[in-house]
C-alpha cells in the first residue's frame, strides 16, 4: 500500500484514538449516518472515481456509478447526462441500454452517449462535457491507472468544480488500484460485487435481491478520517427513492420471497394485471 | 514503340509501370488544389482539369496574369503543364493540347471563335485511328475544312457524336463543366504571400473567417449546418475539413470552437504544414432558415445543468463539439421502439440528426416495482456464448463458464420468453429464454438460452446478453 493510502487510514485510526480517549463511542460509519449521507449528498458536485476490486466486479462499479448519477439527476429534473463509453470498455461491459436504464428512473432523452477510442479521447470529452455544465458525466475509461494521472485528474476536476457538474469516472481496468491511485478526485470508491447471504441446505433459489454493492471509501476530501479506507461496507440503492441503505443484506425482503414467478409480459402493449397481482401475492 | 526497341536505342531508360489509378488520384488532388483558384474546378480524364473562371479571373489580375499563375504554380511543382483560357471548355482543351495560341478574350465574336476553331487540327476531335486516316486522305487536315463542308454528308460519314465535339469546340454550342465539389454556399477566405505554419495562426485566421461567414449569414438571414473548410499549402497539398451542426449555427465563436476540435483531430493524426497554408477559405456547404432568437416562451427542454432559465443551446454545442472531434455517428441518442426483441428496442442514432417522427406508438417503459421483467442497465453489442447445462430444459443454468471464469447461480428470475418477430423474422430465429441471475459472488447476468428444447433444437446454445 502507498503513502496516501495508509496516511487516510493512520487520520482515520487517529480520529477513532481520540474519540475513545474522550471517553466518547468511537463514532459510528453506517451508510445513513452524517458522513455517509454528506458522502452522497447530490447537490455536490466535483470529480469521483469508482474502481473495481478486481476485474469481475466492473459491471458492479459501473452501476454504483449509475446510482450515484442517479441520485443526481433526481435533484435536477431537467438536467442532461453525458455517458462516455470507450470501445474497449464497452466491448468488456456493454453499452448503456436504454430500457434498463428508463426501468431504473432514467428517461433515455436526457442521455447524450458519446463513444470515444483512447483513454485520451475520453479524457477529452469528459472535461468538455464538464466545462459545458452537464448536470451528470459518467466516462468509462480502459486507461491503466499510470495513464490517468495528476495532471489529467487535476483538469477534470477544475472543469467539474468550475461548472458545478459532477463527474464520475470509471476504471475498470484498473482493478484493485484504488489504494494507489494518486488523483485530484473529490472522491474515490472501490465497488465489488455484494455476495448474497448463504441459502439454508435445500431451500429453492430465491429471486435476486435489488441492486447492492460492496464498497469502501479509499478517498473523499474534506470528510478526511470519517471512513476507513480499508473497511468494506454493503450498500443497497433503492431506485424508487435513489437512495443508498445500509440495512444488512439478508433482512431485506426481497430475498425472503420463497417462490419464483414467471416474468410477466408486463412491457407489452397488453400489460397483463393479473401478472401483477400475482406478482404481488408471490 | 516496342519497350524493346526503345531499350535499344536509349539503354538507361528507365521503366516504371503505368500506375492508372495513382495518377487519377493525383489528377483529383490537383483539381482540388485549383480550388485556390476558382470554387468550380472539374478533373478531365485522364489528363486535363477544367476550371470555371468566369468571375474569378480579376481577383488574380485578369485571364493572362491568372494563366500565368497557374503555370508558373504547377511548374514550381514539377509538373508540364499547358493551360489555356477561352470561352469554351472544349474549344479550351483543344487549345491547350493542340495550339500556341493560349488565351482567347472573354469577349471573342462568334467568327473569332471560328477562325481560332478553324487553325485547329482535325486531331483535337479526339477521333479513333481509322477515322483520322479517312479524313487525312480525303485531305482534311484542319478543323477549318470540316466547318468549311456542307453538314449533312459529313454528319453521315463522322457521326453525331464527331460533330457535337465538333461544335462545341467551334463555341457553337454550350458545355456544361461538371465539378469536382459543389461551391459552398456562403464564404469567406483569406490569402496569405507566406504560408502560415503555426497552428494557432490558423486557429486565429479560422476564427476571423468564421466572423466574416457570420456576417454573411446573417446578412441572409440563415444558419450553418453544414461547414467545411480547406486550406490550400504552398506546395500544392490541399486539407479539406468538414463538420456538422446540430443546429443552424451563426456564431462566429461556436463555430471557431468546432473548427478546433476538427483541427486538433489533424493536428493528432500529424498535420504536416510544410511551408505553409497561404490559402484558407472556410464555406457554409448547407444552410438553414435560422431567425434571430426570440425570449423564450417557456418552451421546455433539457438542459444541460438542469436550470430552467438555459435553453438546450449548450447540450447542442457540446454535441457539435464531441461530434466535431469524435465524428457524429460516435455522440448518439437513445430512441425507444415499439419492438419486444431487447436489442431492437433501442435505437442508437447520431445526436446531431434531428429525432426521427416515431410513427409507431412506443410502449412507455413500466417501473420494476410494477411486476415488469428486469431488463439490464448494459448490453452486449453481441452476446457472447457462454458454456452452460441446466439442470431442467426450462431451468436457469445451475453452473455456467463465461469469460473462463465459472459462476454458480444463487439466485434467478426466469425465464421470461422472448419470441421473434415471426412477421419479419428469418424463418430459423429461435425463440430466446431469458434469465436474471445472480451468481454466488453477488453479479447479475441477464442470460438467454436460444431455441427451445426439443422443439427448435436439440442442443441450445447458451448466452450473456446484459449485466445488471
Amino acid at each position: 500500500m502507498s503513502r496516501s493510502g495508509s496516511s487516510e487510514r493512520i487520520v482515520f485510526l487517529r480520529r477513532r484514538i481520540a474519540g475513545l480517549e474522550a471517553g466518547g463511542e468511537p463514532p459510528p460509519a453506517r451508510a445513513g449516518d452524517d458522513a455517509f449521507s454528506r458522502l452522497f449528498n447530490p447537490s455536490r458536485g466535483g470529480l469521483g472515481e469508482a474502481l473495481p476490486a478486481r476485474p469481475t466486479d466492473a459491471a458492479a462499479a459501473a452501476g454504483f456509478a449509475f446510482a450515484l448519477a442517479l441520485r443526481r439527476l433526481r435533484l435536477r429534473p431537467q438536467g442532461a447526462i453525458v455517458w462516455i463509453a470507450e470501445d474497449m470498455a464497452a466491448r468488456e461491459l456493454g453499452l448503456p441500454y436504454g430500457r434498463g436504464l428508463q426501468a431504473a428512473g432514467l428517461p433515455p432523452e436526457r442521455l447524450v452517449l458519446a463513444r470515444t477510442r483512447r483513454p485520451r479521447e475520453t479524457l477529452w470529452a469528459m472535461e468538455e462535457a464538464l466545462k459545458s455544465g452537464a448536470a451528470v458525466v459518467i466516462a468509462e475509461s480502459w486507461a491503466e491507472a499510470s495513464a490517468y494521472d495528476l495532471t489529467a485528474s487535476r483538469r477534470l476536476a477544475l472543469a467539474a468544480r468550475r461548472s458545478g457538474s459532477a463527474g464520475l469516472l470509471l476504471l475498470p481496468r484498473a482493478a484493485g488500484a484504488a489504494p494507489r491511485l494518486a488523483s485530484a478526485a473529490e472522491t474515490r470508491f472501490e465497488i465489488a460485487a455484494c455476495a448474497p447471504p448463504p441459502r439454508a441446505e435445500g431451500a429453492p433459489r430465491p429471486l435476486p435481491g435489488p441492486p447492492a454493492f460492496r464498497l469502501r471509501v479509499v478517498k473523499a476530501r474534506g470528510l478526511i478520517g470519517a471512513f476507513d479506507p480499508q473497511a468494506w461496507r454493503d450498500i443497497v440503492f433503492d431506485h424508487e427513492e435513489a437512495e443508498f441503505h445500509g440495512a444488512p443484506f439478508h433482512a431485506l425482503p426481497f430475498h425472503a420471497l420463497p417462490g419464483r414467478v414467471l416474468a410477466a409480459p408486463s412491457d407489452r402493449p397488453a400489460l397483463a394485471p393479473a401478472a401483477r397481482a400475482r406478482r404481488a401475492l408471490a | 514503340m516496342a519497350v524493346a526497341d526503345a531499350r535499344a536505342m536509349r539503354p538507361a531508360l528507365r521503366l516504371a509501370e503505368a500506375d492508372l489509378r495513382a495518377d487519377a488520384e493525383l489528377l483529383g488532388r490537383i483539381a482540388d488544389w485549383c480550388r485556390r483558384f476558382t470554387p468550380l474546378a472539374a478533373t478531365d480524364p485522364p489528363d486535363g482539369l477544367l476550371m470555371d473562371v468566369s468571375g474569378a479571373a480579376h481577383l488574380f489580375g485578369g485571364e493572362a496574369a491568372l494563366l500565368a499563375e497557374v503555370e508558373r504554380r504547377l511548374a514550381a511543382q514539377g509538373f508540364a503543364a499547358r493551360a489555356a483560357i477561352a470561352p469554351g471548355p472544349a474549344l479550351t482543351r483543344a487549345l491547350a493540347r493542340f495550339s500556341r495560341l493560349r488565351h482567347v478574350a472573354e469577349g471573342a465574336t462568334r467568327e473569332e471563335l471560328e477562325a481560332i476553331a478553324a487553325g485547329l487540327p482535325v486531331a483535337a476531335l479526339d477521333l479513333d485511328e481509322t477515322a483520322r486516316h479517312r479524313l487525312d486522305r480525303a485531305g482534311l487536315r484542319s478543323l477549318g475544312d470540316l466547318l468549311a463542308r456542307p453538314r449533312a454528308p459529313l454528319t453521315a460519314r463522322l457521326g453525331t457524336e464527331t460533330m457535337a465535339r465538333l461544335d462545341a469546340i467551334a463555341c457553337r454550342r454550350r458545355e456544361p463543366i461538371s465539378p469536382r465539389f459543389e461551391a459552398p454556399d456562403f464564404m469567406a477566405e483569406r490569402r496569405f504571400p507566406d504560408g502560415l505554419t503555426r497552428q494557432e495562426d490558423i486557429e486565429r485566421t479560422l476564427a476571423a473567417l468564421a466572423r466574416e461567414l457570420c456576417l454573411l449569414l446573417e446578412r441572409h438571414g440563415v444558419g450553418a449546418r453544414a461547414l467545411e473548410a480547406v486550406f490550400y499549402r504552398v506546395d500544392g497539398a490541399v486539407a479539406h475539413i468538414e463538420t456538422g451542426t446540430s443546429r443552424p449555427l451563426r456564431d462566429p465563436e461556436t463555430i471557431a470552437l468546432l473548427l478546433r476540435e476538427r483541427l486538433a483531430v489533424l493536428a493528432e493524426e500529424g498535420l504536416d504544414t510544410g511551408y505553409g497554408y497561404d490559402v484558407l477559405r472556410l464555406g457554409a456547404a448547407r444552410v438553414e432558415r435560422c431567425d434571430a432568437p426570440q425570449a423564450d416562451l417557456g418552451v421546455e427542454k433539457i438542459d444541460l445543468a438542469g436550470r430552467e432559465s438555459e435553453s438546450g443551446a449548450r447540450l447542442d454545442d457540446l454535441v457539435d463539439r464531441l461530434g466535431a472531434r469524435l465524428g457524429p455517428r460516435r455522440v448518439l441518442r437513445l430512441y425507444p421502439q415499439a419492438s419486444h426483441i431487447p436489442e431492437l428496442a433501442v435505437a442508437l442514432r447520431p445526436a446531431c440528426a434531428p429525432a426521427p417522427a416515431t410513427a409507431e406508438t412506443v410502449p412507455p417503459a413500466y417501473p420494476r416495482e410494477s411486476g415488469a421483467p428486469a431488463r439490464p442497465l448494459r448490453l452486449f453489442e453481441r452476446p457472447e456464448p457462454i458454456e452452460a447445462a441446466a439442470l431442467t430444459p426450462d431451468g436457469p443454468p445451475l453452473r455456467f463458464r463465461w469469460r473462463r471464469r465459472l459462476h454458480e447461480l444463487a439466485a434467478y428470475e426466469g425465464p421470461e420468453r422472448i419470441a421473434p418477430q415471426w412477421w419479419s423474422a428469418p424463418a430459423d430465429a429461435a425463440t430466446r429464454d431469458y434469465f436474471y441471475v445472480e451468481d454466488r459472488e453477488g453479479r447479475r447476468l441477464w442470460l438467454f438460452r436460444e431455441g427451445l428444447v426439443g422443439r427448435e433444437s436439440a442442443q441450445p446454445r447458451w448466452f450473456v446478453h446484459g449485466l445488471f
